[in-house]
């Protein structure tokens, strides 16, 4: 009884050093993405911790352009510095490999449509803020098979594109629509096209969502496209479609402005997006305090083999809520988020037996059922 | 003894207000010059002499920059790799340590800051280790092997063989 008291209080002590620290996460990126954004000060402690989750999330140049002039030759902000350059130089080299790719789907008749990484970092005040390493390419399904080959021919560009046929966030609109809804932007004198402003941000809050929102930059992304939208803004077409999709968009919204105070006043339903689940907030603070990530470390088929960290894996991979109910299809609202947490695990778990089986097969020899398996998949 | 001349080729060059950052695409290496050494290297075109740099840095950046300051310039960039490999002489023979070289020159407080430099960039640590694999970079990197593949839904380990159908992660 007192052993269990203990350990309850332990858990809960573990989770209000994580909320703070996710609180002050939250204080150090807000309004980062301006041109000229407001000074920052952290007590020396928190500026350690946040400075080390924000070199492992991508965002520690924006923490950088917050500190005051006189933190910038202190050691601690070193590593910060040269996040910063480092972002720097691989958003001038990725530009390269931008062009190289483009140019070369193109010459083959092939017109792609970049997303993410660039088509939303060239948006910052300053290259280099925004860190990206895939080059997201989304051809239309026809051209698919023909891209994939060309980009794995030995002439092809040596960059890492990511080719899509469809984005999964936007699977209720129709890549035509994307198209047609693109917009051209250009980079070196290269005409490039990019997502329209309203598939635009329904992509970054749908796929930050379904990620949990573990990488803050995320919700910068979001508060740095909502501060850019134009007055021809189509609300409607942004939030058109699904109902449980919409409020996921405008919690998205809202919670830019309650943690990163962006200014959400161009959104119609302002007073909805600031009306969030008690949950919702406090699941956001609680994953960026976190020090860990299932994506830092060993994938579960290397962990599943040393017992020893097998049981911190299953730990990491247990689904944060907002996670779990977005991957699960499920609302936000004021309801206890643990069905659908237990949902998401027995989902990834299943999937997890049915990939080990099915790798387990195609390993054990050239069957033919094993075979056709492999080719199709 | 050949002249200076600044290096260019399979070089990624990228001007800050108070810095150069330069990618050396050929050895995969970054680095950053300070205002001192980048106006150094702009200048190493193969026909000044030190005492002419020397007489180019007062010029544009402060009357008191020495010869010395030029030839210590001119070691590190060599040692970057950033000159010509015909610039092959040794520029600076006496090696200083920055604290040293201050106190040689008389440097102190604000002009320290003269003193050329040239830091090497390296990924954080912290963000090398954190970053999953791709699809893209799977397929070209074999050090990928095992990583998970951030991009593939639903999540598959990078397999020998450069493709995201690994098991789950």
């Amino acid at each position: 009884m007192y052993g269990s008291r203990l350990l309850s209080r332990a858990l809960s002590l573990s989770t209000m050093e994580r909320m703070l620290i996710g609180r002050a996460v939250a204080a150090a990126l807000a309004q980062s993405w301006h041109p000229v954004p407001p000074p920052l000060s952290l007590r020396p402690h928190l500026l350690a911790e946040v400075s080390a989750l924000l070199q492992r999330t991508g965002g520690a140049a924006l923490l950088w352009r917050r500190l005051p002039e006189d933190l910038h030759r202190d050691d601690q902000t070193a590593e910060l510095h040269q996040a910063f350059r480092h972002h720097r130089l691989q958003h001038v080299l990725r530009e390269r490999n931008i062009i190289e790719a483009i140019t070369f789907l193109r010459s083959a008749g092939i017109q792609p449509l970049l997303a993410k990484g660039w088509a939303i970092a060239r948006l910052y005040p300053e290259k280099g803020l925004r860190p990206f390493g895939d080059i997201d390419l989304l051809v239309r399904p026809e051209q698919y098979r023909r891209a994939s080959a060309l980009l794995s021919e030995p002439g092809a560009p040596q960059c890492c594109v990511d080719l899509h046929e469809e984005f999964r966030e936007l699977r209720d609109r129709t890549v035509q629509q994307l198209f047609d809804r693109s917009r051209k932007v250009v980079l070196n004198e290269l005409p490039i096209l990019v997502l329209g402003p309203e598939d635009q941000l329904r992509h970054c809050c749908l796929h930050m969502l379904a990620d949990g929102m573990w990488r803050p930059l995320w919700l910068c992304d979001v508060a740095l496209l909502l501060e850019s939208i134009s007055s021809d803004f189509d609300w409607d077409l942004c939030l058109a479609g699904d109902r449980t999709r919409a409020k996921w968009i405008t919690c998205s919204v809202g919670l830019a402005r309650t943690l990163l105070h962006a200014d959400i006043s161009a959104f119609p339903l302002h007073r909805e997006a600031l009306n969030l689940p008690r949950w919702l907030v406090p699941a956001v603070l609680h994953q960026w305090g976190k020090k860990e990530h299932y994506m830092h470390g060993d994938p579960m088929s290397v962990r599943a083999t040393k017992p020893k960290t097998l049981l911190k894996g299953l730990q990491l991979r247990w689904p944060n809520p907002i996670q779990a109910t977005v991957c699960t299809g499920g609302p936000f609202n004021e309801a206890p988020r643990l069905p659908f947490q237990i949902a998401e695990c027995v989902r990834r778990g299943t999937n997890f037996i049915r990939e080990v089986h099915r790798n387990k097969t195609v390993a054990a020899g050239p069957t033919a059922p094993a075979r056709e398996n492999a080719n199709t998949g | 003894m050949k002249l200076p001349r600044a290096r260019h080729d399979d070089l990624l060059i990228e001007e800050l207000p108070d810095e150069t950052l330069i990618y050396d695409l050929k050895r995969d290496r970054a680095h950053c010059l300070n205002k001192t050494a980048a106006l150094i290297w702009r200048r190493c075109d193969g026909r000044s002499t030190v005492a002419q740099l020397a007489s180019r840095l007062r010029e544009e950046l402060h009357p008191d920059a020495e010869e010395e300051l030029v030839s210590m310039a001119l070691a590190k960039l060599q040692r970057a790799r950033l000159l010509d490999d015909s610039s092959s002489a040794r520029f600076f023979r006496k090696s200083y340590s920055r604290r040293e070289m201050a106190r040689h020159l008389g440097l102190t407080g604000g002009l320290a800051l003269l003193l050329p430099a040239i830091v090497s960039i390296v990924a954080p640590t912290a963000v090398a280790a954190a970053s999953c694999t791709t699809a893209a970079a799977c397929n070209l990197d074999p050090r990928n092997v095992g990583k998970c593949c951030c991009d593939v839904s639903p999540r598959k380990a990078c397999k020998s063989g450069g493709k995201c159908t690994g098991v789950a992660c």
